[in-house]
């Protein structure tokens, strides 16, 4: 079993590894990697439901040693994870067949799933957090795939800058767990709890990864990547990634920061919620959509439900990745994703929008789309939750925003004149979307059973079906008929803008670093002054004993090389003054570099005569000290 | 295996012997290069091979001859967790970068015979159980330090190399009177350091005095703030080998000495005065990351990211002063392998930014562009280098800063927080340097030349990347060493 546990990452591993090593970039290998590493989670998912999970230790640090553990949870994660990313693959050959890039493509997008995998099979917390990071820096790879683009650069560092910034959140949370627990395993002990702070530095990196208000900024930068990275990145990893932390410490949390969670859900979910309905760009739209979502689920397990969450998670995975493969289609025949170049362009590519619509409406919650199941998951869970009043309207209130933003997306895409533009070979990317799609429709039919396989209960209500699909129905006729002109205003382009606070990350992270930075190097500057200041006093007095010593007799020359470096240093400083004096010192001493050049010139057996000579003096020196 | 063998003085005096050689047959640079890569490579594999069969918690394989017998100094070698990890550093790094100088113009042989000189003098330094010995190598590398840089550096390199000298001389100075205060201090007199170790005989006034004697010293040679000012112009004029010895190996005297005299021969006062190492360790952590964040020349950034980490290593040690039981080992076994990340990590590094000077005309980054596109093979090992150095879990430093800040954690949570402060400004300069010079579209008018990194210096770098790697996935290959001796130590 522990093979078949390390083949789901290792495959991925060694596609990486062929891809940037051995430069053989095909994105078969990748396709392959990942066919074997499904396969490997579908046949643990049958071993480990009829037996115990698998746990697997290897190398690690003294006395924590990593630990791989599969149980049904982790291998249905693995599985959708999978699964959305296959589709994708098979998807991306096309997409990337006639873009640069492909070693940085196919190689980033390997290791970055296998680091997914790698996260959702960590046992310990050491490993999930090599796995987190990892994910961190092939995200940054993968963005940063074209970067001749400057905004692919700035967004590559962006995202890895904020998610870094956060991680730290996790560092420290973690110390607390380890330090509360006592082990560094995940699934250890799960009746203490962990310190309100320490709940709160684990939510920040959740925050970070997840994009959450107010961390959500980057999620838009890395739309400067290809798009199977966008579909990727924020459907079954990276962004998923956050939650699924907050699936592994669920049981550890208090309530005052299982509250705060939903706190922080539910203001993402709203403010996103609308930069989703301002946005002008269907990839902007759908960048925004995907916070708000994740919002969906720190909302409900902090209404106390990760069972609802965990649906959504799924669900979600399923319905981003299908939008984004649709819209990447869109964008690969119109070269545009702003709504203007591409209105109409649902008339043209009739299959293409038929897949996109459906995701959409899925997303939006109208059944028997499997976004419907786990949407309704989460309003049941919110209106059973103790800050029920609170909760439940946030919740209907995103339901109807996201309804009414994947309306807009869609009678964007339909309404309009279609631009007459070539229609390439799209039969491939178009199968990539299918396969999603397929899910989509089929999986709600599914959800339920498989998140209690999984060891979760979705909660339902009546009152919530109602609110649900009211909402829904009511959110997808107004984004059909919503105008574009009732949109502006300051506080909508606020909204548009990702909300930049005061000049947002630029002015609020980067002004202040920078800042701190010339400060630092301020006092570095006056230190070396400080020290050459010090040096010259130095060299003066050597200059007054040199000149007494003189007097005395010339006793100075025999004492070696020192003294006759001293000298000349005074002399020099004499001629040249201390304008030069910043960096050392010795730096104006231009008598010094004579000596020196005497010290080196020749042959080297001279030198090391010198150093043979110096060590004797030397010893010679410390024996008569000791012995006097 | 035979232990009247003296295996250790095999290891240490082979690349004396190679200097030797080189220098009697006045080799050229093809023959000085051979040589020197055959007996440094011998004694990689005889370190490695000492490793595995020969280790274990307190000192082994210990060579004893009588010296100098009435002041009790006598030559001693042995090893042990702590200084094992260092001697095989030292080996690794020497090969790598004698592997690396395959195009050295300037005097070919005296470069070598110098190189493998200073080894001799790095691995007598780790080895060296006697005070005496020990202040004898760690003035050799001094020596050699300065004529490697004044012999081979860049255009200011007479400066630099004169600064480099006097300041870590004065450094010296306070050692010697460190150590012979620790040796009258002890009846009867002896330089050897297993019983000095033992016996802590040290107190009152004077053990504060050899103390801070002895924290001077090292602060300087590690260095750190605010006694780091010799570093950077070192690093700027150093040639591109040198660089790499003096921060992959030089540095970790300082930090090797802080745990050997400072924190096992005088634990009491360390723990007296733990709170002030701790300040200036955070204060190195942070500084040295705020300052290379300053930087516009590639090398001096990279110089001043040690500072940084040997803040790191630092603070790990003073916490194995205060803390008890796991979290002090837990501290103490992370500084002693972030001595061995940083060598490995910096030492690639330096190596890349030499390979890089030979191709360019300027070292500043603002001025360079789309290396990743001139120079492929090369920028990908950087990036992968500059990530090890941010601290990225899976690479080098991840498991050695993970320890030293989940042992401090336990005892000084707020120093830990201001020093996680560190790990994101470091990971911030490292990807600017990315996206400024090595991203986006080359500039070929700065460029020398357009040969990729390949052959000798492509393998003598690619060897440290794939020990990053090993060390980053694998970490208990060298801990469980450590761990066997850090645990044994009452702490």
């Amino acid at each position: 079993m522990e093979i078949i546990l390390s083949t789901i990452i290792l495959a991925l591993l060694a596609a990486s590894f062929l891809n940037y090593v051995l430069r053989i970039r095909h994105g078969w290998i990748t396709i392959i990697a990942s066919a074997l590493s499904l396969a490997a989670s579908l046949f643990l998912l049958f071993s480990v439901q009829q037996t115990s999970p698998v746990e697997y230790y290897f190398a690690g640090l003294p006395g924590q040693p990593f630990l791989l553990y599969a149980n049904v949870n982790a291998c249905v994660l693995s599985i959708t994870v999978s699964v959305v990313a296959l589709a994708i693959f098979i998807y991306s050959l096309e997409y990337m067949a006639q873009k640069k890039g492909k070693t940085w493509f196919w190689g980033g997008i390997s290791l970055f799933l296998a680091s997914m995998q790698l996260l959702v099979f960590a046992g310990d917390w050491l490993l999930f957090i090599t796995a987190w990071e990892m994910m961190g820096a092939a995200s940054f790879l993968l963005i940063g795939t074209w970067h001749e683009k400057p905004e692919a650069r700035q967004g590559a560092v962006k995202a890895f800058m904020l998610t870094r910034f956060t991680d730290m959140g996790l560092y420290a949370g973690i110390f607390i767990l380890i330090l509360t627990l006592g082990s560094t395993h995940i699934t250890a002990n799960t009746e203490k709890q962990i310190s309100t702070l320490g709940g709160i530095f684990l939510l920040i990196a959740i925050m970070g990864k997840s994009a959450q208000v107010p961390f959500q900024s980057w999620l838009s930068g890395a739309m400067a990547g290809p798009t199977p990275v966008s579909a990727l990145l924020h459907s079954a990893t990276m962004v998923a990634a956050g939650a699924i932390l907050l699936f592994r410490i669920y049981p550890l949390l208090n309530e005052d920061v299982l509250f705060i969670t939903g706190i922080v859900g539910g203001i993402t979910i709203l403010l996103t919620g609308i930069t989703a309905i301002t946005a002008k760009d269907v990839k902007q739209l759908l960048a925004a959509s995907t916070s708000s979502q994740l919002g969906f689920m720190l909302l409900a397990v902090g209404a106390g439900s990760p069972g609802a969450a965990f649906a959504h998670w799924i669900a979600h995975a399923f319905m981003k990745s299908s939008l984004f493969l649709g819209a990447g289609i869109f964008q690969h025949v119109y070269h545009s994703t702003a709504f203007e170049d591409i209105s109409g362009a649902g008339k043209k590519l009739k299959s293409t929008f038929t897949g996109f619509a459906i995701a959409a409406i899925g997303l939006s919650g109208i059944p028997p789309l499997i976004g419907y199941w786990s949407k309704d998951g989460i309003l049941a869970s919110t209106s059973q939750s103790a800050h029920s009043l609170l909760f439940f309207t946030i919740a209907v209130a995103g339901a109807f925003f996201t309804a009414i933003y994947m309306g807009k997306a869609v009678n964007r895409i339909w309404a309009g004149q279609e631009n007459t533009s070539d229609k390439p070979g799209l039969r491939q990317m178009i199968s990539g979307l299918f396969i999603l799609v397929v899910f989509i429709v089929a999986g709600g039919f599914f959800l339920e059973p498989i998140v209690k396989f999984a060891g979760y209960e979705i909660p339902s209500g009546t009152l919530s079906k109602i609110a649900g699909i009211t909402a829904a129905v009511a959110g997808l006729l107004a984004g059909w008929y919503v105008k574009e002109k009732w949109l502006n205003g300051k506080l909508w382009n606020a909204a548009r803008g990702n909300y930049q606070v005061a000049g947002g990350y630029q002015k609020l992270v980067v002004v202040p670093v920078l800042k701190l930075t010339a400060f630092f190097y301020h006092v570095e500057l006056l230190l070396n002054v400080f020290i050459s200041k010090t040096g010259q006093s130095f060299v003066s007095i050597a200059k007054l004993l040199y000149g007494a010593d003189k007097i005395l007799n010339n006793l100075t020359e025999d004492v070696g090389s020192t003294g006759l470096q001293l000298s000349a240093a005074s002399n020099s400083f004499e001629e040249n003054g201390i304008e030069k004096g910043v960096y050392s010192v010795s730096s104006s001493v231009k008598e010094s570099g004579r000596v020196g050049r005497k010290l080196q010139s020749g042959l080297v057996h001279k030198e090391l005569v010198i150093t043979v000579a110096g060590l004797l003096i030397l010893i010679f020196v410390l024996i008569s000290m000791i012995i006097i | 295996m035979n232990h009247s063998f003296p295996f250790l003085s095999i290891i240490l005096f082979l690349p004396a012997v190679g200097a030797m050689l080189i220098l009697l047959l006045r080799s050229n640079l093809k023959a000085a290069h051979l040589i020197s890569m055959v007996v440094s490579g011998l004694a990689l594999l005889l370190s490695i091979w000492f490793g595995i069969n020969d280790m274990s918690g307190s000192f082994s394989h210990i060579e004893e001859v009588d010296w100098i017998p009435s002041l009790g100094a006598a030559y001693r070698l042995g090893a042990d967790g702590i200084s094992y990890p260092l001697v095989l550093l030292s080996t690794v790094l020497f090969f790598a970068t004698i592997v690396f100088s395959s195009k050295i113009e300037k005097k070919p042989s005296g470069y070598f015979a110098l190189m493998l000189m200073l080894q001799t003098a790095c691995l007598g330094v780790f080895l060296s159980l006697d005070l005496l010995l020990f202040y004898i190598f760690f003035e050799i590398t001094l020596v050699g330090m300065y004529f490697l840089i004044a012999g081979w550096g860049h255009e200011n390199r007479k400066k630099a190399a004169i600064t480099f000298f006097i300041y870590t001389l004065i450094g010296s100075l306070v050692l010697l009177l460190a150590f012979l205060s620790i040796y009258l201090h002890t009846t009867p007199h002896t330089f050897d350091m297993r019983v000095l170790i033992a016996k802590h005989s040290l107190s009152g006034p004077v053990a504060s005095l050899t103390f801070w004697g002895l924290i001077i010293a090292f602060a300087i040679k590690t260095p750190l703030f605010p006694f780091h000012t010799w570093l950077p112009l070192a690093h700027t004029e150093a040639p591109a080998t040198g660089s790499a010895i003096l921060a992959g190996i030089l540095l970790k005297l300082g930090a090797y000495g802080f745990i050997r005299f400072a924190l096992q021969m005088m634990p009491e006062t360390f723990r007296q005065y733990a709170i002030y190492i701790i300040i200036i360790a955070v204060i190195s952590a942070i500084y040295g990351a705020f300052v290379a964040m300053a930087q516009t020349d590639i090398k001096r950034m990279v110089a001043y990211t040690s500072i940084n980490h040997m803040g790191y290593l630092v603070f790990g040690v003073a916490v194995a002063s205060v803390a008890y039981g796991d979290s002090a080992i837990q501290a103490l076994d992370g500084s002693i392998l972030q001595m061995f990340s940083h060598g490995i990590v910096t030492g690639a590094l330096f190596l890349l930014i030499g390979a890089l000077q030979h191709r360019l005309t300027t070292r500043e980054m603002p001025s360079l562009h789309g290396l990743l596109k001139s120079f492929p093979v090369l920028s990908a090992l950087f990036i992968i280098a500059s990530f090890a150095s941010l601290g990225l879990p899976g690479l080098a430093h991840f498991p050695a800063e993970f320890q030293i800040f989940l042992g401090g954690y336990s005892v000084y949570p707020i120093a830990v927080g201001c020093m996680l402060i560190g790990l994101v400004i470091t990971a911030g300069l490292y990807l600017r340097a990315i996206q400024m010079s090595f991203m986006g579209t080359p500039d070929e008018l700065k460029l020398k030349s357009f040969h990729d990194i390949k052959g000798y210096e492509l393998w003598s770098i690619v060897l440290l990347i794939i020990l990053i790697f090993v060390i980053g996935l694998y970490p208990n290959i060298l801990l469980s060493l450590i761990h066997e001796t850090t645990k044994s130590l009452s702490l």
